[in-house]
């Protein structure tokens, strides 16, 4: 692997990581190690975040690309999973903007805000999960996006509510009231399901 | 902090690494870097 350096100036990017101080830092895992190690995260963050199967390639591609070129400004190794949700979201963010811009020529857009941008338009497509990854992903349909990705860094990539906190950039007492109103609010919708199902049963005996 | 109850918390649990890439998407993505 060799990220194409002139690809990341393409982007207006910053030049990756050369021999400076915080290059020199040990804690710094190198480009090759965050791959390895964070490829998983970074493909399923995308995919929870509504990119399709044919855009994937690319903003997966894109987002180790920003990596590259900005692993030197990382300024606390410890939240390097933070720090790589951060980018991975703001490129989905990208990413969704830019196929609405082309589905609607551009008009009325202005007055989305930020976070629609990061509504999956369509369901995930689930066809070869599960039925209980099936089941948790409409429950988790059924919360808000802020409810939602809360819930998901802390309960399914079990991140500390200071992570979640800081990938999601919203103060710590928020990450942690905004992850009590999550569990409620994904109890109360299982429950409602589970309710449903049962009448269902019941209709059909 | 209120924690999850049983069934929430085994149907979080089948859901951890479901959206996983394959060795195959991997690989394709380190071959275009």
């Amino acid at each position: 692997m060799a990220v194409n350096d002139s690809a990341a100036r393409a982007h207006g990017l910053p030049e990756p990581a050369g021999p400076g101080p915080a290059s020199a830092m040990s804690e710094v895992p190198s480009f090759q190690q965050i791959y390895e190690r964070y490829f998983d995260f970074a493909w399923a963050s995308a995919r929870r975040l509504g990119v399709g199967d044919a855009a994937m390639d690319d903003v997966v591609q894109e987002v180790f690309i920003v990596i590259h070129a900005k692993i030197h400004t990382l300024q606390k190794p410890e939240s390097l999973r933070s720090w790589i949700y951060g980018i991975v979201r703001r490129t989905v963010s990208d990413h969704h903007r830019a196929r609405r811009t082309r589905e609607a020529s551009g008009v009325g857009l202005a007055a989305h805000h930020e976070l629609e941008h990061l509504l999956p338009k369509t369901p995930l497509d689930l066809t070869e999960q599960g039925e209980d990854v099936r089941l948790l992903y409409a429950v988790l349909s059924e919360l808000d996006l802020p409810k939602r990705e809360v819930f998901i860094l802390a309960e399914l990539e079990e991140m500390t509510v200071p992570e979640v906190a800081e990938a999601l950039e919203i103060p710590l007492n928020t990450a942690y009231s905004r992850l009590r109103a999550a569990r409620q609010a994904f109890e109360t919708a299982l429950g409602r399901r589970t309710l449903r199902e049962r009448e269902g049963e019941r209709w059909k005996s | 902090m209120e924690e999850l109850g049983p069934d929430a918390r085994a149907l979080v649990r089948s859901g951890r690494g479901s959206l996983n890439p394959s060795a195959a998407d991997r690989e394709r993505i380190a071959r275009a870097l």
